[in-house]
Formats: structure tokens, C-alpha cells, sequence
């Protein structure tokens, strides 16, 4: 919370008054602050499909939550709530779908991405190349991630939320935030290594 | 913070890697905040719907007796005779038992001065 709020707390607080209010234009600037930490958070939560359907629907959320939020100082962590909450309502709805595909990045775990043999054999090799593999290996390994654990690391280790935020979020104990931070990294970790990387 | 709340050699290293190989996120698709700007619902009134309730009952109880009087006037005399006539006979009614009552029995001047009469 402190670090999320702090460096912006006043003019946060006084732009949900406004929002609270009615002003869209309020609204627009806390979009624009917020609106790319919301689609990252999203995308490493629920890979690509339908992402702008998502990121619109927290920001609808948020507007018609806006009057009854009391904290405004809170919005940041108020925000990431409903995009948790969106994030799972997804995840709910695919889980009634019949399982064509991985959903999350919208990918087959096992196809995602070329082998990293396959990569350094293409004749455009280059550092580049390896930063793609690389990149296609964190999307797999945060797939391979279950749904808790993945929004933990991501949350913690990609948007640099402090546990006690996260346990706010999720609504957990801040004991439970650092027990599926371990397990995460432990599983990412293994899933890195079992990939051929070497951290 | 115990010692294992502190973020390892590896942990650190993993974090460092996923910070730097972490997905590129799709932008917004032009024209994206518009299209949800103009999606706002607009915002209802901040004030709070029991704040109107006991105004608007009082509102409809006002409009319901105006409109039950104006089907049900109150039933009027026929006319200002029989209106005096009624009022005297109510009037005449309600004092001659009380007039009776006072010289026979309860009026104390009189009940002293009955003897004093017979006497006499």
C-alpha cells in the first residue's frame, strides 16, 4: 500500500473524490495512471485472449464502485482487487468450457514456443532471438503455475506489490502470501531449470 | 522478519530473470480509452434513496387524502336550518337533565335552603 500510494497519495485521493462525484474526467486520469498495471497484471493472469474485454470490464467495475470506496488513499489496492476478481471470474467461466486449449496466454504449454535447439538453428540467431526464447519460457513457466501461486508471483515478483498489499488483494493471510510465493518460485524455478536455464 | 522471510541468492536471481524475460504486455488498441470512456454508465445520485423516502411518503400520503376527499366529500346538512334546529335540540338536550339534576339533588345552596323553607 505504501509503496503504491505514497508518491502520488494526494492527487489520487483527490481525483476519486472527484470520480466519486461524477467527473469522467477524473476517471480518465486515474485510467491513464493505472490502465498499463491493470493489462499487465491481466495478461500474466489471463494471457491475451479477451484482454481488452477484461481490462474494460475492471474499469467499469471501478466506476460504479467508485461511490462506495471510503478509502480513496486505497484505490491502487482497491483497483487490483477487482482485477483479481475479474481475473477469477474468467477463470471460472473457461472452466465450464470444454478444454481445447491452455487459456492462459492463449497458447499450448508444449507448442508456445519453439525448443531452444529449434530457435539457435533458425539462421536469424542472435541475442535477440535468445531474449524471445526467453520470454516464451517465462510465459510457460507462469502458465505452468496454478492460478493462486501465479497471482502471487506475478503480483509480488513482476509488479513489485509488498506481501502485506497482496494479502489485501487476495484477501489472505500475509503467512499464506509468502507460503504461495515460495511454492511458486520453487515451481517456476524448477520449470526454468528443467528448460535449460541456468539461474 | 526471520531469516527466512529474506529473499535467497536464487530467489533473487529467478526474480531478475522473470523482471527481464517477463512478456510483453499487447498494447490498448487504438481508440480503446474512448470507446470505455464513452461506456460509462452515467453515475446515479450520490445521495442516498432512504434519504427520499420519508419526504416522498409523506408526499404520497398528502396526494392520497387530497385525492380520497375530492372522491368522497364529507356529507353536507342541507341546509342552514335544519343545521340550527339540530344544534338547539342537541343543545336543550344536553342541559335540561343537568338543570333537573342541580335543583334536586346537587346543587348545595339549594339543599341548605330547603330546610330553612320548610321550617317556615
Amino acid at each position: 500500500m505504501v509503496a503504491l500510494e505514497n508518491k502520488v497519495e494526494t492527487p489520487i485521493k483527490e481525483l476519486v473524490a472527484r470520480c466519486q462525484q461524477g467527473d469522467r474526467t477524473a476517471f480518465q486520469q486515474l485510467y491513464r495512471h493505472h490502465e498499463r498495471k491493470v493489462r499487465a497484471t491481466l495478461y500474466q493472469l489471463c494471457g491475451t485472449q479477451n484482454l481488452d474485454d477484461l481490462v474494460q470490464d475492471v474499469f467499469l467495475r471501478a466506476w460504479r464502485g467508485l461511490p462506495k470506496l471510503r478509502e480513496p488513499a486505497y484505490f491502487s489496492t482497491w483497483l487490483y482487487r477487482i482485477a483479481w476478481n475479474v481475473a477469477t471470474d474468467r477463470r471460472r467461466q473457461l472452466a465450464k468450457q470444454p478444454k481445447t486449449q491452455s487459456h492462459v496466454f492463449n497458447t499450448d504449454p508444449n507448442e508456445a514456443t519453439p525448443s531452444l535447439a529449434e530457435t539457435l538453428s533458425r539462421p536469424q540467431d542472435s541475442p535477440d532471438v535468445m531474449a524471445l526464447h526467453y520470454q516464451g519460457l517465462v510465459k510457460r513457466g507462469l502458465a505452468h503455475l496454478t492460478q493462486d501461486h501465479r497471482a502471487v508471483v506475478v503480483l509480488h515478483d513482476l509488479q513489485d506489490m509488498p506481501q502485506k498489499d497482496i494479502a489485501q488483494v487476495l484477501k489472505i493471510p500475509v503467512g499464506t502470501v509468502k507460503s504461495r510465493l515460495f511454492h511458486g518460485r520453487k515451481a517456476l524455478k524448477a520449470f526454468l531449470v528443467q528448460e535449460g536455464v541456468t539461474l | 522478519m526471520n531469516l527466512n522471510d529474506l529473499p535467497t541468492d536464487d530467489d533473487q536471481k529467478l526474480v531478475a530473470f522473470l523482471k527481464r524475460y517477463q512478456p510483453d504486455v499487447p498494447p490498448a488498441p487504438e481508440g480503446f480509452e474512448a470507446k470505455l470512456l464513452a461506456s460509462l454508465p452515467p453515475r446515479k445520485s450520490a445521495t442516498r434513496p432512504w434519504h427520499w423516502l420519508i419526504p416522498g411518503a409523506i408526499a404520497v400520503g398528502l396526494l392520497g387524502t387530497v385525492t380520497y376527499r375530492s372522491f368522497n366529500p364529507t356529507p353536507q346538512l342541507a341546509n342552514s336550518a335544519e343545521l340550527e334546529e339540530f344544534l338547539m335540540v342537541s343543545w336543550e338536550g344536553g342541559l335540561e337533565p343537568a338543570v333537573h339534576a342541580a335543583t334536586a339533588t346537587s346543587d348545595p345552596l339549594l339543599l341548605l335552603a330547603a330546610p330553612l323553607n320548610s321550617t317556615d
